[in-house]
């Protein structure tokens, strides 16, 4: 056990958060989630005993971080904040090698084997490009990475990170997670961040735990999460959380006048296009278990369905074929066609309107009669 | 970088001597080894007695103000901190105003003796204040306000006062290097120099305390430990200076900020020389400059240091040049 909260009560003069038993091994990266000012941050100054716990204990390595020395301290657990101020002339190196601080002597002179691991600290965040740039005259995303650099030139066992992906460009909001999970893969570090990003967490952390109200309403594996305890996380109701697929989806309202045929994961880029733009649709028949599935049951107004790997029954293409005839047309998204969604083409015979993402090749040769379009130019046709 | 720290040595000695030779009396450095074979003419007096330790004080003086207002712009992450932004300078001042304005006296030692205890009277004041503050942020408006009460108190004793005194006590709060003897040159020397090796130690985590108070802790500074030393080391050796030359404006403001942009560093282990040596260049070259600019009228040195450190000042700020 790396790091271990224990019955852990923290707050500046009231307690924010109370009753926090969290455990987190070497290796294992914990996701602490919640909305603003729900105590993350509070929580995580905490752990890396900056402010004093208001009850409880944390131990990091058996011990209690309250009680450690700040140089012992430094040498089991790293952090990193949101601050991200001005340092002056230093330069990627400089700042990762601060993080040498509990190591080095009086003066903070680097040893040879000083400035090897600052190096292999750069290496393993893909940074070693950036020792000799300026840190000041770093991207956002450039500066966390030195950071984080910094914080493993510490050698800690357990890092802490505070919003590692806030405010960072796309590059880096990819990037910075893959690197975390190294850290914990290679390093075999214990790693506990903070974000309100629930997507990012899902896909990096192995565990989540959600902060509400003062305490924590749910704790468990990435894979496992409620998806009702998280839209009540975020109070939201114009979204729908997807724990398959670990992301939200806006939910689709209103009356449907157009369908939509997909499958295969062909028809995602479509709904969420539809969705966003708050043109109510309607989807099938889909099998429950394709990727589509996971999107159309939140986006879509109404979902025909099928039991999977299994050929569409008649019962529920007459049901599919009940809308189609109520609705203005039918989009088909150019999903591949087999033996267990053949009907499917058959549905989209029968439609009046079809309009379709395939191209005249293909529509000749499964010979079906609709037109084509691209899916920059299906809004012009919705909004008509 | 070692030619660099050649270069500002050779000016500072170079300096030193325009100090000695400067002034309103014909007097070179013949007279000095004239005096010094004991052959005790005018300006041979001039030149042991008057000239070389008030150079020697602006060196010193000059000095221990850079370094004060290196240390704090570091602690407080501020590029405009100095040395004064604790309440010091408004603290010695009240201090003299008590004395020269509610008529203790005029006598020299009786100002140096009130500037420094009203010094250290603030820095035990933001001392306590610093053990209970949670950050620097805090810490640093507590000392500007601490310098507003000090400076409101002042102000009631100037209001009361005679006319003859509040001019006496304005010349004072001026600043001048004129009146250092030798025997205060000793006083500043013995304490000035071991708090300045004493700043150097502190090097390593003041590199640490640029990164700001929350990371250097979770480096393993001892982040309250630092700050008294920080603030002890700096208001004392701003209380020095103040007790002996008055308020010298803008040395240690401006100084921090040129060594920076000479050495391209933000490392104390070289910035803490540098800034060192700077500031006792500049504060020397000003003081000649107090006494030539408008010759034979001697200017207070404040003057100077200001319309030379006021524009830099300005041109930092529009440039926002890093800490």
């Amino acid at each position: 056990m790396m790091l271990k909260m224990s019955k852990l009560s923290v707050g500046y003069s009231n307690a924010i958060l109370t009753g926090i038993d969290l455990t987190v091994e070497g290796g294992e990266i914990l996701g602490i989630i919640g909305p603003n000012g729900s105590g993350k941050s509070t929580l995580l100054k905490t752990i890396s005993a900056i402010l004093k716990p208001m009850d409880g204990v944390v131990y990091v390595d058996g011990r209690n971080v309250h009680k450690l020395k700040p140089l012992e301290l430094a040498k089991k657990l790293a952090v990193t904040t949101t601050d991200r101020s001005d340092v002056g002339f230093l330069k990627g190196f400089d700042v990762v090698s601060l993080g040498r601080y509990p190591y080095t002597d009086a003066f903070g002179r680097l040893s040879e084997r000083d400035a090897e691991i600052v190096m292999e600290a750069l290496r393993l965040v893909n940074a070693e490009h950036l020792a000799d740039k300026p840190f000041s005259e770093m991207s956002d995303g450039e500066k966390q990475k030195i950071m984080i650099a910094r914080a493993l030139a510490q050698q800690p066992k357990v890092l802490l990170l505070d919003e590692p992906t806030s405010f960072l460009d796309a590059k880096h909001r990819v990037e910075i997670p893959l690197i975390l999970r190294r850290i914990a893969n290679e390093k075999r570090i214990a790693i506990v961040l903070t974000t309100h990003d629930i997507e990012l967490a899902v896909r990096v952390c192995d565990r989540i735990a959600m902060v509400k109200n003062g305490r924590i309403i749910a704790e468990g594996w990435a894979e496992d999460l409620d998806s009702k305890i998280v839209e009540e996380l975020y109070d939201i109701s114009v979204a729908k959380f997807d724990p398959f697929l670990g992301t939200f989806e806006l939910k689709g309202e209103g009356r449907a006048r157009i369908h939509i045929v997909c499958g295969g994961g062909s028809g995602a880029r479509v709904m969420r296009l539809l969705t966003k733009n708050r043109i109510p649709f309607s989807v099938g028949v889909i099998h429950e278990d394709d990727i589509d599935f996971y999107v159309a049951k939140h986006c879509a107004v109404e979902v025909v369905k099928e039991r999977p790997y299994e050929d569409i029954r008649d019962k529920t293409l007459e049901d599919a074929l009940r809308i189609v005839e109520n609705c203005d047309f039918v989009i088909d998204t150019g999903f591949p066609i087999g033996k267990i969604n053949a009907k499917n083409l058959e549905l989209l015979r029968t439609a009046k309107r079809v309009y379709s993402l395939r191209n005249k090749e293909e529509l000749e040769e499964i010979g079906l009669d609709a037109e084509t379009i691209k899916i920059t130019d299906l809004l012009k046709i919705c909004e008509y | 970088m070692k030619l660099k720290f050649a270069i500002l040595l050779f000016i500072s000695v170079v300096s030193i001597f325009a100090g000695i030779l400067a002034g309103s009396v014909h007097a070179g450095i013949q007279d000095l080894c004239n005096y010094l074979r004991g052959k005790h003419d005018v300006r041979g007096y001039i030149i042991w007695k008057v000239r070389i330790p008030r150079t020697l004080g602006a060196f010193l003086g000059g000095a221990c103000l850079a370094v004060s207002g290196l240390l704090l712009q570091t602690y407080f992450r501020n590029p405009l901190a100095g040395p004064y932004v604790l309440g010091i300078s408004s603290a010695a001042s009240l201090a003299v105003a008590l004395y020269i304005l509610a008529g203790v006296g005029i006598h020299d030692a009786g100002i140096v003796g009130s500037a420094f205890l009203g010094s250290i009277v603030a820095t035990l004041f933001i001392l306590c204040l610093a053990t209970k503050v949670r950050n620097a942020a805090t810490l640093l408006i507590a000392g500007l306000m601490l310098g507003y009460i000090f400076s409101a108190f002042e102000k009631i004793l100037i209001t009361l006062a005679e006319s003859q005194k509040v001019h006496e006590f304005v010349l004072w709060t001026f600043g001048s290097f004129s009146g250092v003897t030798w025997d205060n040159l000793k006083v500043i020397g013995i304490l000035g120099i071991p708090a300045m090796m004493a700043v150097f130690t502190l090097s390593k985590p003041l590199n640490a305390l640029l990164l700001g108070e929350d990371y250097a802790r979770s480096m393993g500074v001892n982040v309250k430990a630092v700050r008294m030393v920080v603030v002890i080391l700096s208001s004392f050796l701003a209380s020095l200076v103040t007790a002996f030359a008055g308020i010298v404006a803008f040395v240690g403001l401006a100084t921090p900020h040129m060594a920076r942009l000479i050495f391209r560093t933000s490392d104390h282990r070289i910035l803490i020389p540098a800034t060192i040596l700077l500031g006792a260049i500049i504060t020397v070259l000003c003081d000649i400059a107090s006494r030539i600019l408008l010759y034979p009228v001697e200017l207070p040195v404040s003057v100077v240091t200001s319309m030379f450190g006021a524009p830099i000042v300005i041109y930092l700020v529009i440039k926002r040049r890093r800490i």
